[in-house]
């Protein structure tokens, strides 16, 4: 061996090993793989649903064989975005969640990387059968990128006895002016020893979420669709400050769940007596929590306005289609099938309680089901009544920005409002988010490209 | 044996033997430089070239010279994960360091469950960030978590003590997870190092009438001299690396008002969360300045590196 291969055996066997590894690669890409469409998601509830039109696509599609993956959703939006970024082909089909949507939007249209739909929506006649607000987040100048894969509806589930102790009718809580009232007969001290033992609301005065879903219920983000930011207009700034109040100071009304662990006993406990959620939240609640059957119930957001919107959205999830796909023409096939599947769309349902996109479904018996989970309430039938009133979303490549800058934002005013008081809560939003405004105005200023 | 060896260079190789013996060596380190050309140098060039330039989405990227660099020093945001690091750096090191030198003086004696002692110290050290953050996070809860119920069970008060959301605790919320984590790690070093002082220069000592103060401070600490500076330095590049706890034991956030950014942190969300890679690679070439000039500082002061030391 030594006299043919003159560096030694070891040597040879890496070698050896590294061409052989090699071909094994070579090899891979030679076969079938450039006729399987590869479907990756971050939720498995998603993925199974689709496993049983996997059958019918592939006889509909001789030669095409459909690969689902399953990728956490962090380190699938990162496999995408470096794909993207790196003009190496990711998956073929994607599901990005709404909060890293954003990122996806840099750079010239032309350059995003994924499928514009807007045109196939349209003379597909899908694009009809979704409530059109829920496009708006997986658009970008004027195009769609994305089909929702859900609406997101929000109400407030709240616990009927705490409220019935307090002497509050649900039915008599019409605007949020309402819900701070009877909030503060529900907040109280009940063993008597100075601290407050049960808080009327979950609100969070450490980050933005909750702020964010009553600013979209009055129909407005953090930017207008041309990315121009809208933090000083004076709705924005009487949002902040009526959140502050029920948010802040020695006399709120609302406080944190102290974390997804321990949610379920302080529910339990009546720390906290009503929620903001959206329909997964509630079913979350019912799958992981079954502890908490029968304990709360479902009603209609306060509106900001007499006769106002009653509900908001909260989270959602997109399906595209990535550009550097070789088969772009059966990755739209497939999320046709997906989205005209009734059965799809109901099983997700099923598993998630998220309220299917496309309104063909909604006449489905199982909307009508009673929920023993929140006391015989109609949830399904609940959040459709609800979605098309659903506000829209703006998604552009600043929002993860605006999203941590408004986190310290909500800090500071609450922070604010407790040592200088609710006298000065409409000055002190207006002064955080003049100064967050500046914040956001200057980065985006630095963009030699907008 | 001997007779082997004329008997081979009879025959004649495919290479002259000269030449093997030449090649030979970087035959053997060429799979390493490959890879480390590849996977390091050829990165590190890159984002030096990356840090003068500005991107927008994939095809979109324009030099910009000293931009990143000015407008980093001006930026707020960076200030803020720069103090915040530094409180980290130095809040954990100058207590890990005693702490595990304190364990590992304790732990050098003969005393019973010694070995069980250095094994369960050194343990959290294996888990890793990932699994103390989620740990941590349970320990912290308000309320409910055991951190809080300790308190006020022992104290009687603290029970709804927000330790990741109250922008004054957070940071000492950080350094006890990582106290608890890498304090075992470092009691190794310190007992290895313990065990190579010589026993007969204590003992002479002890026989002098030197006490254990004395001792502890005249022997023991110059011997263990090297070892503390390599695991300060080393703790310290560590410490400004710091992402992946805050990471995990705030939810990917930055917590109340910024509190908890890291330079570390600062520079994913920049590059991986907004996509401005340019100006993400322009802070981790400064945090390189830093660590190196912070480590070098270190090493000068304490002197320990020189010949004559």
């Amino acid at each position: 061996m030594d006299e043919r291969f003159p560096f030694g055996t070891i040597l040879l066997v890496f070698m050896l090993t590294a061409l052989a590894s090699g071909l094994t690669l070579f090899d891979r890409e030679s076969t079938d793989d450039s006729r399987v469409l590869t479907v990756a998601s971050f939720a498995k509830i998603h993925l199974l649903s689709y496993e049983p039109l996997l059958q019918q696509f592939e006889a509909e599609h001789p030669g095409v064989k459909v690969k689902l993956e399953l990728v956490e959703s962090r380190a699938l939006t990162q496999r995408v975005f470096s794909s993207f970024m790196s003009g190496v082909p990711g998956p073929d089909v994607v599901e990005i969640e709404i909060t890293h949507i954003g990122r996806f939007f840099s750079g010239p249209l032309e350059s995003i990387g994924f499928v514009d739909l807007t045109d196939r929506l349209h003379q597909s006649g899908l694009y009809d059968e979704f409530v059109p607000a829920k496009f708006q987040a997986w658009s970008n100048r004027g195009r769609i990128f994305g089909l929702p894969r859900d609406i997101s509806p929000v109400a407030l589930l709240y616990q009927p006895e705490a409220f019935a102790e307090s002497g509050i009718d649900p039915q008599s809580i019409e605007t949020w002016d309402d819900f701070y009232e009877a909030g503060k007969k529900l907040t109280r001290d009940l063993d008597g020893d100075g601290l407050i033992d049960q808080y009327a609301i979950e609100l969070s005065d450490t980050i933005s979420d909750d702020f964010h879903i009553l600013l979209l219920q009055r129909g407005l983000d953090y930017f207008t669709p041309e990315y121009k930011p809208r933090l000083e207009e004076d709705i924005f700034i009487d949002t902040l400050a009526m959140y502050l109040k029920m948010a802040a100071g020695p006399d709120r009304i609302g406080a944190p769940l102290p974390n997804l662990v321990a949610s379920a006993q302080a529910i339990r406990d009546r720390y906290i007596v009503s929620h903001l959620g959206a329909d997964w939240r509630l079913g979350g609640f019912r799958m992981e929590t079954p502890a908490l059957a029968g304990l709360l119930r479902l009603m209609p957001l306060p509106a900001w306005e007499p006769g106002g919107r009653r509900t908001s959205t909260w989270g959602g999830t997109m399906m595209g289609i990535c550009k550097s796909s070789p088969m772009q023409k059966e990755a739209w096939d497939f999320l046709k099938m997906i989205y005209t599947s009734r059965e799809a769309l109901l099983t997700t349902y099923r598993y998630t309680a998220l309220t299917p996109p496309a309104r063909f479904t909604w006449d489905a018996p199982e909307f009508d089901q009673p929920d023993p989970f929140i006391g015989g309430q109609k949830s399904g039938r609940f959040f459709i009544k609800l979605a098309p009133d659903v506000p829209a979303r703006v998604k552009n490549p600043f929002s993860y920005m605006a999203d941590q800058t408004m986190h310290q934002v909500i800090v500071r005013s609450c922070r604010r409002v407790h040592e200088e008081g609710y006298d000065r809560v409409r000055i002190i939003a207006a002064e955080e988010l003049h100064r967050a405004a500046k914040h956001i105005e200057q980065r985006m200023e630095r963009n030699p490209f907008l | 044996m001997p007779d082997s060896i004329p008997q081979k260079r009879h025959k004649s190789p495919i290479i002259p033997y000269r030449l093997r013996r030449r090649l030979a060596p970087y035959g053997f380190l060429s799979p390493f430089l490959l890879l480390f050309a590849v996977f390091l140098i050829y990165p590190l060039i890159r984002s030096i070239l990356m840090a003068f330039t500005q991107s927008y989405g994939p095809q979109a990227t324009v030099f910009v010279g000293l931009e990143n660099f000015k407008f980093l020093f001006k930026d707020s945001q960076f200030w803020r994960a720069f103090v915040n690091t530094v409180y980290f750096a130095i809040g954990a090191v100058s207590i890990q360091l005693p702490l595990s030198l304190f364990l590992a003086l304790i732990l050098n004696q003969r005393i019973p469950g010694r070995n069980l002692l250095r094994f369960a110290f050194f343990v959290p050290y294996l888990v890793g960030p990932v699994f103390v953050g989620i740990i941590f996070t349970l320990f912290y809860t308000p309320r409910y978590g055991l951190f809080n119920q300790t308190i006020d069970f022992l104290f009687g008060f603290g029970l709804d003590t927000r330790w990741l959301t109250n922008e004054y605790l957070v940071m000492p919320a950080i350094i006890i997870a990582a106290t608890w984590t890498i304090v075992g790690f470092y009691m190794i070093f310190f007992l290895a190092a313990l065990q190579s002082i010589r026993k007969e220069l204590l003992e002479a000592a002890e026989v002098d009438g030197a006490g254990t103060l004395r001792r502890l401070w005249h022997i023991t600490l110059p011997g263990i001299k090297p070892v503390t500076v390599f695991i300060l330095v080393t703790s310290t590049i560590g410490a400004f690396k710091l992402f992946e706890l805050p990471y995990i034991l705030l939810k990917q956030n930055s917590g109340p008002n910024d509190s908890a950014l890291t330079i570390v942190m600062y520079l994913f969300q920049t590059g991986f969360e907004s996509g401005d890679l340019g100006y993400a690679s322009a802070i981790g070439w400064v945090l390189v300045a830093f660590v190196v000039a912070v480590s070098y500082a270190q090493i000068r002061l304490t002197r320990t590196f020189r010949e004559d030391a």
